[in-house]
């Protein structure tokens, strides 16, 4: 069964037709890739999502069966979908623990007063709540900076950390916006299996945007390639490889000098 | 001796009015990046709420101060979610958008002000609450009223203290503080939470209100040298910082009463003024700010 789907999913910036008519399922328990040269339309698929842009008239996107277009974004992220980002975007000023309880507590279910009076309900929900996020920081190795700010951690611990948060909203659907960008190879696998750990522990799907083609073509069963907003291949990664289409995306002979050579660079990083 | 002390009393007192109001306004200005330049109204309508309370349904005076907060607090939101909010949806205070909340906020001070009088009338309004004899130690008289401003204006901020760090509201709000999309995405209920601090931010400006009553009078006018004091009691505590607007707020009502004690009465609004400017060309972020807020 499809987790995520979209119908006809649009949108428009102005002239700019940044995603058109894209139909996509994502199955429960898959790892599906997205890729794309750049402004092709994948952060802006991430955003129509999770709710941050609306989507254009006639669109569709169902979670879990449910239709949640053009849902508020913290109603969608309470149904389960959470995201990464690239640029991390860590709430630096609070402790490595308070950035994952903000995604926690969305589920905790208790009065607003309660913490104050303290209710034995609310101690246990507290307990649950600190014993379940150290199971968390210790699958993603940062227990031991559990009370430290998150903005004093290094760049490869925000990454990590960044992974928690959006694990500690408890996403049936978890969204990657290009995990391994920046990482050496080393700490690329090391991230992955972690992402696969979590994944086999909470039963998650995973869609992922990546440009290291290795890493999507190393972890997911599907792929969707997409290009100037609109599929042009999808499949299993070897199928994705062989397509006309979407080596002529990447490297076609449309494209300037530039982008040939950055997108170059990035494949072979 | 007895003199000065008399004035730091005084200036103690005062100071922790300043520094709750401006509590409000950095509170505000951390949760929605705009400085909100009605407060000092949103001040005078709970003063006013808090005479209405005490004098004509005659509860007690705590629970004036109760009744004041919780209408404030609701009015502070109608008012949000009716006028600022257009705006503040189009983006915050490093905005154009950002711009025009500024100065929605001050047609939103004319607007009050002008609702005020129209209900109230211009003339001041005695707010006389029986505290009883002061309390004497030695030579010095410390009247009740200013001990139950100072123990009032604690509980107030030992509260918003305990709220932003101990419960989970306190810590979505926080997340909101620092970066609304991220929150948006991670399940909190992001207007929901603008409306919240806005309602508690205006429901402590009229405990504000209803403390200093007894001390001076009630009048229209009231809101706009409080506003004044209070947003130079933010800016030399730190804009946005929350210990530091209570720290700027006790340090203008010192300094303020310290210069009518020693230098001259009739030019007491003045010296506020002055310590602004001071903090302002020596450490322009304030006592506990941070250089600048940067938003990713």
């Amino acid at each position: 069964m499809a987790l995520l789907e979209t119908r006809m999913l649009s949108k428009s910036f102005g002239g700019l037709r940044a995603i058109q008519q894209l139909e996509m399922d994502v199955e429960e328990g898959s790892i599906h890739g997205l890729i794309g040269p750049n402004g092709s339309g994948k952060s802006t698929f991430f955003n129509l999502v999770t709710g941050v842009y609306k989507t254009d008239p006639g669109s569709v996107v169902r979670f879990a069966g449910e239709d949640i277009t053009n849902f508020e974004a913290h109603e969608i992220g309470r149904r389960g979908v959470a995201r990464t980002f690239q640029l991390l975007r860590l709430f630096s000023e609070m402790t490595v623990l308070q950035n994952l309880l903000v995604g926690y507590h969305t589920h905790t279910k208790y009065a607003a007063a309660a913490p104050i009076f303290r209710p034995r309900s609310v101690v246990r929900a507290d307990q649950e709540a600190s014993e379940s996020m150290f199971e968390l920081l210790s699958i993603i190795g940062l227990a031991e900076f559990a009370d430290m700010p998150a903005g004093e951690l290094s760049g490869g611990q925000r990454r990590l950390l960044s992974l928690g948060r959006a694990m500690a909203m408890r996403p049936k659907l978890l969204m990657l916006d290009e995990p391994a960008a920046g990482l050496s190879p080393t700490n690329v696998d090391v991230l992955m299996g972690i992402v696969l750990d979590l994944k086999k522990r909470y039963g998650l799907t995973l869609l992922i945007v990546e440009h290291i083609l290795k890493v999507v073509m190393d972890t997911c069963d599907r792929v969707t390639v997409l290009d100037h907003g609109q599929k042009i291949g999808e499949g299993a990664p070897h199928e994705v490889k062989d397509d006309h289409a979407v080596v002529e995306a990447y490297l076609g002979k449309e494209m300037s000098d530039e982008e040939v050579r950055a997108a170059f660079a990035k494949a072979a990083r | 001796m007895e003199a000065l002390l008399g004035f730091l009393i005084f200036g103690v007192t005062i100071g922790v009015v300043y520094g709750i109001v401006a509590l409000g306004i950095s509170l505000i200005y951390t949760g929605l990046d705009i400085v909100h330049f009605a407060h000092g109204e949103i001040y005078m309508f709970g003063a006013f709420l808090g005479l209405v309370f005490a004098h004509q349904y005659n509860v007690p005076y705590w629970l004036a101060i109760l009744c004041a907060m919780i209408v404030t607090g609701l009015l502070g939101i109608v008012i949000e979610r009716v006028f600022y909010r257009r705006l503040t949806r189009a983006g915050g205070g490093y905005t154009v958008a950002g711009m025009g909340m500024i100065i929605c906020g001050f047609g939103m001070s004319v607007v009050l002000q002008n609702i005020a009088f129209l209900i109230w009338g211009a003339d001041a309004e005695p707010f006389p609450v029986n505290f009883g004899m002061p309390y004497q130690i030695g030579e010095i008289f410390l009247p009740k009223s200013y001990v139950a401003t100072a123990v009032a204006a604690l509980v107030l901020m030992g509260g918003l203290h305990v709220f932003l760090k101990k419960t989970k509201i306190g810590l979505a709000v926080r997340a909101v503080a620092q970066n609304k999309d991220i929150a948006f995405l991670m399940g909190i209920n992001v207007p929901l939470m603008i409306s919240l601090i806005f309602g508690v931010a205006c429901a402590i400006a009229a405990a504000a209100g209803v403390l200093i009553g007894p001390m001076q009078s009630v009048q229209v006018e009231m809101g706009y040298l409080m506003l004044m004091k209070a947003f130079a009691a933010a800016v030399v505590g730190g804009f946005g910082s929350l210990p530091g607007a209570i720290l700027g707020g006790l340090l203008v009502g010192i300094f303020e009463n310290l210069g009518a004690a020693y230098i001259s009465g009739s030019h007491k609004d003045i010296y506020a003024f002055l310590l602004l400017i001071l903090v302002l060309m020596f450490r322009p972020q304030g006592l506990f700010g941070v250089e600048a807020k940067v938003k990713a």
